[in-house]
């Protein structure tokens, strides 16, 4: 016994002594001491910032407002007017906010010998901008949201409970670290340092936040000294890019297919390592995977003003007579504004990509455009559920899903086949600019109409329309008859849903107007559609619908819902203009976080 | 120590027989018989060869009067005056009864038990007594019939037969999909993984599941802390022990056995024919408006009606699945040979699975070989060595660059509601090109080439038992157990033409070679791509065992050290291209490290993956085991366990954790007062309580590190600027979860048949990592990190019944297992938002179901006015109620406090079913009559819900659930079942929400297997064989369940998902 107790004894002994040997070694992490203490670590740090943050192409989101349609009954719930707190909801998302915290406090610490003066101060102004940047995107959703300015103690968690700031104090937080970014930064960069943020873009920023901030969605009661503080900045901003080198890119169809001077933010898609998949817009024939996003609707069909500047114009009781139709049909497609063809594929053109269709010995004319499927088609009386059909020529599968004959086009990388763009093989190029000159010039002639400088707003509006090929006519007016301010309010919007059509502005602009009504009395969503006539014959792969000859063979339709659903119309909710925030969100912390107003909380985003 | 008298128990055993004695004398005022006069009793107890057993057990029936043989077998006791019976018994052989009235020297002839395993269960690092056991094991012995059911995945034959252990049924391929096995019911929500134990080797399931049934010999099951201690830290969700053959003394034995059969699949969900698909497309589709999806006419509708193809039936349209569907097909051969001597024993065998998946080029070849050889070196000294190996190749036809295994579920279900209208080959069998990234036909016959996979696992074990000759009972054990994993995978891709055909319509598609408009390249590029894994680990137990009797008093005890390391590293690389010869060979791709693009843009064709998966890896463990064991006069039982547990998981000052149990037991009927019952046979009590962890937690959560994050592109020539980002919060005091357990049974034989065990436990887990959900504000975006706060409590039953008896020349025995268990959260943040969302209290299980309350459907214009007349306000997360929809009760509660709004929000959803926790139940049976024999398996679940999942055909252009047409509401069938189906691009939110409508109770009892056997009578072979069986067996042949009828079998994840499988088998068994 003693024995065996003696063993027992001898193991308990060397058990302590066994603990050891389990310190094994992380492998797949990097070491914190060695992060601070090195120029492209700190670098990296703030690499993937822009990583996050820096906006790609919004292929698709033509689908939210009278821009474009992605497919029969894809009209969202809040278009339709079906809104709730839990489905409409906007999360706070502090992800980047605490990355750009962090990396400011570690900065400040980190010494010259690791990072020159000049270096440093570059890179507190690039995270400053994206700080404000974060910012903006949740307070134009919300309005005011918790400021939080430094690296957050985890461990003192009564700390974290940060209740919501008023809106104004945000937007002076957001306009502070600009206008420190805007001093911090170069106007400019060259080399590998291309595409970083400039003090323009930090400029540029402002100038388009303190216009959000004097609309009618934050500004209800029209202060004029919000317009009089916005016309300023937006006039910084396109000083400031004048003096730095931005500016028009005289060729509007060009801007995504280069890095150049209209580009004041830019993201750069390029083989392999970032490359853009432009599957979404293009027609079901020539793509893979994804397809026919955005296809365009008749009021941006209709938005671009004829070669000599006046608008394009659709009497409706007119288009059975023939004589009409086939001159606006003329109209329509031969007599528009450079954007016009740099922003729609028009069936009945060869599709501006080197595919070759199945069946097909080349490269042909692509004829998405449609045909009465019945005599009584002739008559007019729309809608004719079943009758008219694709014609598609010369995909021989008879239906591609088109629903209109028109494509969006912009930025498209025109050297790719429908093959080559979701292959591992190719990725297309393209350079998506979130923040380009036209828009500070359009921000600032928004500015200068309210703060009763019109000459000034019509200046720009000339300047962009020149851009676009449109004749200045003998006035010089460039087809703009508009004089009061509210006839030039309404050419100002006109225009930017021209000249942004699918760059995600179209939505967002009408709420920042506070003008859903625009959507809702245009009702469901129109179509125009170039229809065979009657008993004409079908074009061959050769034929042109820019070939008047053609053409004649050709009418347009116009069809009032192209949903096929009464119950698809806009109905979007006017009593409701900011977003509620997650309720999910407010109740982990529903002692400081307080609900927006329209949504039964107690939150007044106006403050 | 020659003779051992009960009247001089030596000092150890005194102070545990008076503590023992003295819990019997409250609980039941009893162990006072020795008080008649006592008269000696001597003799002699011997095997059937008339050898001397040491060690057995005499017993004066009734008392706790008894001694032990001596190694020449005598013993010599005194009895009682009244003594009647002794009952002596030894490990391994029958227990006998003698008749001791006015005897003083017998002579017992004990006979070898013919069960004999059923004796012994592995308890952790030592085997025990079955009889003595204190703790809450089940286990099986795995026989010839379990070895010729047709599953290639061990964890099958586990479902139905132990109690406590739940064997959910795979759906999916066999060879892909193992079986999920779970032991009683979880106690945290980060779930508890089983551990396997094979052969003392720390292992993972699919080492398990890898087995071959050939080289199980048999399976324990550790339920309760008692047992599981041992394992510590990773032992909370129960420890499934197994032990491989290890060969008898005796001639050598050899069988060989060859089965083979087919699996047939089991049912879907019914789906729309091609007609049927139309109508309710075009229904859905407002009489398919163009421009929307066309609609399918009247010459569609004719054509299909008018046309077979391939066998699908008129009107069906092209079955997708059925042109590609094979029969799977499965072959075992299995072999091995057992025998040994008094030196030496071993077994050695190998078994070969061959399957065919249901896919032409999807292949599972399982090769297991494993040689046990234990021999007696010297008298002390015993050597063990185990050489086991596992190689499974798995093979499948690749598409879109990838291999088809682990996309099979995807795929068949993909397959299966493919649009009816769309062929997969023309009439001269070219592949259609039907506007998807492949075409599956082409893919089946291999044009888009294969994946490959070669897992290869070995592993050794070399052990010496040296049994100390200075003190008797007294052994000491070494073990060294090395395994490696090699882990290969190649996918080699081509592409292939597919045929562009003409659409006469959109729904009659050309199928004649001249109706071939064009061609299409597949999707993909050409190349190679490789995979390699390998890693091993190893594993060191120094073991030392004490097991003696003095007297009555025996003990055992165990300490054990075990080290445990693993490491393993990887690559992958791949090529694209083949610029002149395509062929499955690194040396035909491309030797350029770029391409250039048609757009001009540079391809690297050479790619060597920087995934942190390939990392090399080191982690191990440390650990310090106690197992003692203590019981007098096969009596009174009690057991200590521990195991001091180190783990790289977690902070230093954090790794080692304490994990003890222990356990009591009494056998009620070796007791004087019980010997009147003469119903009872056995009548045993025993309980216990003890600790054990759960460290399932990710590595390094305890270390601050920065990792990888998004990339920038900057430059006039741009390029990649690769960003860098903080890792999680970290928490240095992260450890691991306990769970500390209750188990409390009754095992009872009564009516000389009939055995019973009835268990229930308690288990209650605290320190339960979890994120501290209330206390970070949405502001705060870091996760904080996990910590150890959560608490939950568990508890269930047990219950097994067994009943064997032989009628006449028939032995049949059959058995019945169920169990029952439900956990409760006792602390648990939560961000409740709505009330339903609370999981605490009130009587909520961890499975508690939540959902909308339907109200009653609107089925006419009269129902929905008087329904908006008297709800004004009503909506459904912002829907009106309409025609052919639900409306839902409006429930409001808020707060606990109901308030209603009218509307139809989140704060109407309830809590549909407090508790969803299934009793499982098995049965079995087996009966042997002349060579016949037969035995089955059934399990089932009862008292659970399933939520209908129809949704793996939501899309009207595919195949759609076949109510949908049938009994669903549309203006001509108001009164359907279901509600109006809206189609895909509407969506369904207002009748496809969550609510009560869509739970249905999912019941069911299963045939898990069959087989039916009948050995050959030896005379007309007997001079070259030993025996001659064969056997016809299957699984899951037939279901009963209300919800497999109505819906689909309740153990598939949804109504299109890959099906249970039948298997039918015939087989041979030869011995020699």
């Amino acid at each position: 016994m003693k024995k065996i107790i003696s063993y027992i004894a001898i193991a308990m002994a060397v058990l302590p002594a066994c603990k050891k040997g389990l310190d094994f070694t992380n492998t797949n992490a990097i070491n914190p001491a060695n992060v601070w203490t090195d120029s492209s670590t700190i670098q990296a740090f703030l690499s993937d910032i822009y990583g996050g943050l820096m906006p790609g192409w919004p292929l698709g989101q033509g689908n939210n407002s009278d821009e474009g349609i992605n497919s029969q009954k894809s009209m969202g719930n809040y278009q339709l007017g079906i809104i709730s707190a839990a489905g409409n909801y906007v999360n706070l998302s502090y992800t980047y906010i605490d990355k750009c915290n962090f990396f400011l406090d570690q900065l400040a610490a980190v010494s010259a010998n690791v990072l020159s003066p000049a270096t440093k101060a570059q890179f507190t102004g690039e995270a400053k901008f994206w700080r404000a940047w974060t910012y903006w995107s949740m307070v134009s959703q919300l309005g005011g949201v918790p400021l939080i300015l430094h690296t957050q103690n985890a461990t003192d968690v009564a700390s974290l409970k940060v209740p919501r700031n008023k809106t104004s104090e945000c937007i002076t937080q957001i306009v502070q670290d600009l206008d420190s970014a805007a001093l911090l930064l170069p106007g400019s960069y060259t080399g590998t340092s291309y595409g970083r943020i400039t003090s323009v873009a930090a400029l540029g920023l402002k100038g388009r936040i303190l216009l959000w901030y004097a609309s009618p969605l934050f500004n209800p009661s029209n202060d004029p000294s919000r317009w009089q503080t916005a016309f300023n900045a937006t006039k910084a901003a396109v000083d400031a890019a004048n003096a730095n080198g931005y500016g028009l890119l005289p060729n509007y169809r060009a801007i995504w297919y280069s890095g150049n001077m209209e580009e004041i933010m830019v993201n750069q898609y390029y083989y392999p390592d970032h490359y853009m998949n432009f599957a979404p817009i293009r027609p079901l024939p020539y793509t893979n995977g994804a397809a026919n996003n955005d296809q365009p609707l008749e009021p941006l069909l209709m938005a671009y003003p004829k070669r000599d500047g006046s608008p394009m114009q659709l009497d409706l009781t007119q288009l059975s007579n023939p004589a009409y139709n086939a001159q606006f049909t003329n109209d329509f497609y031969t007599n528009r504004d450079d954007r016009f063809y740099a922003t729609i594929f028009c069936g009945g053109t060869p599709y501006p990509t080197p595919d070759v269709l199945p069946g097909q010995p080349a490269k042909c004319v692509y004829w998405a455009a449609f045909q009465w499927t019945s005599a009584s088609g002739i008559n007019f009386t729309l809608p004719v559920p079943g009758g008219y059909s694709n014609i598609d020529v010369p995909v021989e599968n008879g239906d591609d899903n088109g629903l209109v004959g028109f494509y969006e086009r912009k930025g498209l990388d025109t050297t790719l086949t429908g093959q080559q763009i979701v292959s591992v093989a190719a990725g297309a190029k393209s350079w998506w600019s979130p923040m380009r000159y036209a828009e500070l010039l359009m921000n600032y002639a928004e500015c200068a109409n309210e703060t009763g400088s019109p000459s000034e707003a019509l200046n720009v509006l000339y300047k962009i329309r020149a851009r676009a090929n449109i004749t200045p006519g003998a006035s010089g007016t460039y087809g703009i008859t508009a004089a009061s301010q509210a006839d030039i309010r309404a050419a100002i919007m006109n225009e930017r849903m021209v000249e942004f059509a699918f760059e995600g502005f179209r939505f967002n602009d009408l709420r920042r107007w506070k003008r859903y009504d625009i959507l809702n009395s245009e009702g469901a969503r129109h179509g125009l559609l170039p229809m065979l006539i009657y008993g004409a014959p079908l074009p061959s792969t050769t034929d042109n619908i820019m070939t008047a000859s053609v053409r004649a063979n050709f009418s347009m339709v116009y069809v009032d819902n192209l949903d096929g659903d009464a119950n698809f119309r806009f109905n979007l909710d006017l009593s409701h203009w900011f977003y509620p925030l997650n309720p999910a969100q407010i109740s982990l912390e529903s002692s400081v976080l307080q609900q927006n107003n329209e949504w039964g909380g107690t939150f007044d985003p106006l403050q | 120590m020659r003779k051992v008298f009960y009247r001089h128990p030596i000092r150890l055993g005194k102070a545990c027989l008076t503590m023992l004695q003295g819990v019997s004398f409250l609980l039941l005022f009893l162990c006072t018989s020795a008080v008649a006069m006592p008269r000696p009793v001597r003799g002699r107890v011997l095997d059937a060869d008339g050898r001397p057993l040491e060690g057995a057990t005499i017993q004066v029936k009734g008392t706790s009067l008894g001694a032990k043989t001596d190694k020449d077998g005598s013993f010599a006791m005194n009895v009682p005056d009244n003594a009647k019976t002794l009952v002596i018994s030894y490990v391994g052989m029958e227990t006998q009864e003698v008749d001791a009235k006015g005897r003083s020297e017998v002579t017992i002839v004990l006979k070898t038990a013919v069960a004999q395993e059923q004796d012994v269960v592995v308890v952790g690092y030592v085997t025990q007594k079955k009889s003595l056991l204190t703790g809450s094991v089940v286990d099986m012995k795995v026989n010839e019939s379990d070895r010729e059911v047709p599953t290639a995945s061990a964890g099958n034959l586990l479902a139905g037969r132990l109690s406590g252990v739940n064997v959910v049924t795979p759906s999916g391929p066999p060879g892909e999909v193992t079986p999920a096995i779970t032991i009683r019911t979880a106690t945290s929500w980060n779930g508890q993984p089983v551990l396997y134990v094979i052969d003392g080797k720390i292992s993972a399931a699919a080492d398990f599941n890898n087995l071959s049934p050939n080289e199980i010999a048999s399976v324990s099951v550790l339920k309760d802390a008692a047992t599981t201690a041992a394992y510590g830290s990773r032992a909370a969700g129960g420890v499934v022990v197994v032990t491989t053959r290890m060969g008898k003394t005796g001639k050598a034995r050899v069988t060989y056995s060859f089965n083979s059969g087919y699996d047939v699949r089991g049912k879907n969900m019914a789906l729309t024919d091609a007609i049927e698909t139309g109508k309710l497309a075009n229904q859905v589709n407002n009489g398919g408006a163009n421009p929307a999806g066309p609609a399918y006419t009247q010459q569609d509708f004719d054509y299909f009606a008018t046309h077979n193809f391939n066998n699908a039936g008129a009107g069906y349209g092209f079955n997708q699945l059925k042109i590609i569907y094979r029969n799977p097909f499965t072959a075992t051969q299995n072999l091995g040979v057992e025998g040994g001597n008094d030196r030496i024993r071993y077994y050695v065998g190998g078994s070969y699975v061959n399957q065919q998946g249901f896919m032409n080029g999807l292949t599972y070849n399982k090769y297991n070989l494993r040689a046990n050889i234990t021999a007696d070196v010297t008298k002390d000294f015993q050597l063990f060595f185990g050489g086991a190996l596992n190689n499974n190749l798995t093979n499948s036809p690749n598409w879109n660059g990838g291999g088809l295994s682990g996309q099979v579920y995807d795929l068949y279900q993909k397959l299966l509601v493919w649009q009816p209208y769309m062929p997969v080959f023309t009439n001269s069998g070219m592949p259609v090109d039907y506007g998807w990234i492949a075409n599956m036909g082409a893919v089946t016959q291999g044009q888009g080439g294969y994946q490959r996979d070669n897992y290869l696992k070995p592993v050794f074990t070399l052990s010496g038992t040296y049994k100390a000759p200075f003190l008797k009972g007294l052994s000491a054990k070494a073990t060294y157990i090395k395994s490696y994993t090699y882990d290969a995978n190649k996918v080699f891709t081509t592409t292939y033409a597919m045929y562009t055909v003409k659409q006469y319509t959109p729904y009659i598609w050309g199928l004649s070679d001249t109706s071939v408009v064009g061609t299409r390249q597949s999707t993909g590029t050409p190349g190679l791509a490789e995979t390699a894994t390998w890693g091993g680990d190893k594993q060191l137990d120094l073991q030392l065992n004490y097991e003696r009797s003095f007297g009555l008093h025996h003990v055992m005890g165990t300490l054990v050290y075990e080290g445990y390391q693993t490491q393993g590293t990887g690559l992958n690389a791949s090529v694209n291209g083949f610029p002149l010869y395509t062929t499955d060979q690194w040396w035909a791709t491309s030797p350029n490290q770029n391409s250039t693009t048609s757009s001009g843009g540079v391809i690297p064709n050479k790619n060597v993956s920087n995934s942190t998966a390939y990392s090399d890896i080191t982690t191990g463990r440390k650990s310090w085991v106690g197992q003692f064991f203590y019981d007098y006069a096969d009596k009174y039982l009690a057991g200590f366990t521990y195991r001091y547990d180190g783990s790289m998981n977690f902070a230093p000052n954090e790794r080692w954790g304490f994990f003890p149990s222990g356990s009591l037991g009494w056998i009620l009927s070796k007791e004087h007062f019980m010997e009147k019952v003469r119903s009872i046979d056995l009548l045993k009590v025993r309980a216990s309580m003890g600790l054990t962890g759960n460290d399932n937690v990710g590595g390094w959560q305890w270390q601050q590190s920065y990792v990888t994050g998004n990339n920038a592109f900057f430059g006039t020539s741009p390029s990649l600027n690769a960003g860098l980002t903080y890792g999680p919060v970290v928490n240095p005091n992260l450890t691991w979860e306990k769970s500390l357990n209750q188990n409390f049974a009754v095992d009872v034989n009564f009516m000389k048949h009939f055995s019973a065990t009835v268990e229930y436990w308690h288990t209650y887990t605290y320190d339960i990592l979890g994120q501290r959900v209330q206390t970070t504000p949405p502001t705060f975006s870091l996760t904080l990190p996990s910590v150890n706060y959560g608490k939950e409590k568990a508890s269930g039953i047990d219950f097994s019944l067994g009943y064997t008896r032989r009628f006449g020349k028939v032995d049949f025995s059959t058995g019945v297992v169920a169990s029952y268990g439900h956990a409760r959260y006792v602390l648990r943040d939560q961000n409740v938002t709505y009330d339903y969302q609370n999981q605490v209290g009130g009587g909520r299980t961890t499975t508690m179901l939540t959902g909308y309350v339907v109200d009653h459907m609107i089925r006419n214009q009269t129902d929905l006015s008087s329904w908006n007349a008297a709800n004004p306000n009503y909506n459904f997360n912002g829907n009106k109620a309409d025609l052919g929809q639900f409306v839902y009760q409006d429930l409001g509660s808020q707060g606990g406090v109901h308030q209603k709004d009218g509307k139809i929000d989140p704060y109407d959803i309830a809590v549909l079913r407090k508790n969803n926790d299934p009793i499982v139940v098995g049965w079995n049976l087996t009966g042997e009559w002349k060579g016949f024999s037969l035995s089955a398996t059934f399990n089932g679940n009862f008292h659970r819900w399933n939520a209908v999942n129809i949704s793996g055909s939501g899309v009207e252009w595919n195949r759609m659930w076949r109510t949908w047409y049938t009994d669903s509401w549309n203006t001509t069938n108001t009164n359907a079942k279901y509600p109006r189906y809206y189609g895909a691009e509407v969506g369904n939110s207002v009748n496809m929400a969550g609510s009560n409508f869509w739970y249905a109770p999912s019941n069911f009892i299963r045939l898990k297997f069959l087989n039916i056997g009948y050995t050959i009578p030896p005379r007309f072979y007997k001079n070259y064989l030993s025996a001659i069986k064969v056997f016809a067996s299957g699984s899951n042949l037939f279901i009963l369940s209300k919800y497999n009828q109505q819906f689909y079998d309740p153990e598939m994840s949804g109504g299109t998902a890959f099906p249970i499988i039948k298997s039918y088998n015939m087989g041979v068994l030869v011995s020699l």
